[in-house]
């Protein structure tokens, strides 16, 4: 087990984001999380990585009980967890390649040419070659994000989380950043967390899927289970409806049935 | 006044402080009326609670301001690998300052050598402009001023940095990646302005006494050697050095405070400004609060 929650709770500005979160995360697995902006996807995903400390509940990363843990304990877990921010978090000072290589120069005993090998490798594999040189400022959104995930793979991580990797690109170059992913977990065997509320990414990238809802996870399963889930909750976000579709039309329990004419005609 | 007592049938009479306490209460309620009219939100007590607010908010802020000090200090453990930040920082914030010193530094020299002039006259000899210049700038204007303009240009550029870092969330980045950011960040800073500000002051020193001669020649008709020799006769290394170690203070605050509202700042450019803002004037408060605690320390004349 790569990351294990139990109960965990949060408050932020006084409301609980994560109110009891159960979730685990198996090796070599790619769990993609998806919830509504502002359900605590990025909240839960902060804590697998220590930015954020637990208030409540354990938290299990990489085997190891982090509960309580030390930012000594935390530094050395991070050589082997990484995460790739939503806006990036490109460090604006540094040039394309030493972002990539500012985590190796800062750890890693390694002569300077086997490091820039090391950024070349990372930068190549994002299909970003010879952009070292080059300042994030003078980047593409797309390209931005792919310079993070360079750089987050520098390290050789075992376990990646992802903060909205697809948010604000088009739709293309969406595609580049999902194929991306999948490849990453084919090839190296990392462990991946996604949150995102693109329901395509989700069906691409995914082996398992949870769903954050109200602090909780509401469901946990297969792409296709989230596709035939019944529960009126899933189906909205599936189906991308703000309609309130938890009270069946037809009245008493919700079954098959009541929930399937509350959609009407497809 | 006292509506409710008007009608003696109504009630009996009240005690004189109930009478009291339905008066105000009534002239509360008109002021609240008044206040609603003008779309005011008056709550009793708000003014009150928002004082108490801001003075725990004070001490709240010291204590951090502490914390992210000794975090800073105990950094200085890992020192060597992070010189290479460090030598950086200095340079821009000490090289980078000159220019704009200079030009404080001279006209402050010029002014304090005028105004010098026009004390002494009828009193001393006009030589002596040179050796009230000396004294003036080494022990109080050249670190004072030096500081509160350093303070402006470099409280305002840290700040600013590690603000716009923090609300992109490079701090973060940063540490996901085991880089503790007190350390990489905080640390060089800190130490540049607390190093480098005593450096430039000794620029600035010696600009301003170099200013203060500009008008002594030109207005006053001095000889380079009068004006030297009141110089020399004013010099002593206990004020330039009682005034470095001002500016070390002066620099280590300017340093602290230009990480700490950078470091705090949330909610995008906004919250940029105002940590820029905020920076800037806690530099010159504690600038101007720690001269006169430093004065009273290094400069208090035995009686």
């Amino acid at each position: 087990m790569m990351v294990g929650a139990r109960g965990l709770v949060r408050h932020l500005g006084g409301r609980a984001v994560l109110a009891g979160l159960d979730l685990e995360v198996d090796d070599g697995e790619t769990l993609v999380l998806l919830g509504r902006s502002g359900s605590g996807k990025s909240v839960f995903l902060k804590h697998v990585i220590g930015l954020l400390p637990v208030e409540e509940g354990t938290l299990h990363v990489l085997g190891e009980d982090v509960t309580r843990a030390t930012p000594r304990t935390w530094n050395r877990l991070r050589r082997e967890v990484a995460m790739v921010f939503q806006g990036a978090a490109l460090f604006d000072s540094m040039t394309v390649g030493d972002n990539v290589a500012l985590a190796l120069r800062h750890h890693a005993r390694a002569p300077e040419a086997e490091i820039l090998g090391r950024v070349a490798a990372s930068l190549g594999f994002v299909g970003l070659t010879d952009t070292e040189s080059l300042r994030p400022s003078s980047l593409s959104g797309g390209m931005r994000k792919r310079v993070g995930i360079a750089r987050a793979i520098a390290l050789k991580p075992r376990l990646l989380l992802y903060d909205e990797p697809t948010s604000g690109l088009d739709p293309v170059t969406s595609d580049v950043i999902n194929r991306l992913i999948r490849r990453l977990q084919q090839e190296t065997g990392v462990t991946s967390i996604v949150v995102t509320h693109d329901m395509q990414s989700a069906y691409f990238i995914a082996d398992r899927v949870a769903l954050l809802h109200q602090g909780r996870i509401r469901f946990r399963g297969t792409p296709d289970a989230l596709r035939k889930s019944e529960d009126p909750i899933v189906r909205q976000f599936v189906l991308g409806t703000s309609l309130d579709l938890s009270t069946p039309t037809g009245g008493g329990a919700p079954g098959p049935s009541g929930s399937g004419a509350a959609f009407g005609p497809a | 006044m006292g509506e409710p007592s008007d009608d003696p049938r109504a009630r009996p009479p009240a005690p004189p402080t109930e009478r009291a306490a339905e008066a105000l209460a009534a002239v509360m309620a008109r002021l609240h009326a008044a206040f609603a009219e003008e779309g005011f939100q008056y709550e009793p007590g708000a003014a009150t609670a928002a004082i108490g607010r801001t003075v725990l908010r004070f001490f709240e802020d010291t204590g951090r301001v502490f914390g992210l000090l000794l975090a800073t200090l105990r950094g200085l453990v890992a020192l060597p690998r992070y010189m290479g930040e460090v030598l950086t920082q200095m340079f821009g914030l000490g090289v980078g300052s000159l220019p704009l010193v200079a030009i404080v530094a001279v006209f402050t020299g010029a002014v304090t050598a005028v105004q010098a002039a026009y004390q002494l006259e009828g009193f001393l000899p006009l030589r002596y402009v040179g050796s009230m210049v000396t004294k003036f700038i080494l022990i109080e204007l050249g670190p004072v001023l030096t500081a509160l303009v350093v303070g402006g240009r470099v409280g305002a550029a840290i700040a600013a940095e590690l603000g716009t870092m923090r609300v992109t969330e490079q701090i973060d980045a940063l540490e996901t990646l085991a880089i503790p950011p007190v350390r990489y960040l905080v640390l060089p800073r800190f130490l540049a302005a607390t190093l480098m500000l005593p450096v430039v002051t000794v620029f600035a020193d010696l600009i301003a006494i170099l200013g203060g001669f500009a008008v002594a020649y030109l207005v006053y008709e001095q000889s380079a050697h009068t004006y030297a020799e009141a110089v020399r006769h004013a010099f002593l290394s206990r004020d330039l050095f009682s005034g470095l170690i001002k500016s070390t203070f002066f620099g280590a605050s300017i340093g602290l405070m230009g990480t700490f509202y950078g470091f705090r700042a949330e909610g995008g450019a906004e919250g940029v400004g105002k940590a820029a803002t905020q920076a800037v004037v806690a530099s010159c408060v504690l600038v101007l609060t720690l001269d006169y605690v430093l004065a009273n320390l290094l400069f208090r004349a035995t009686l």
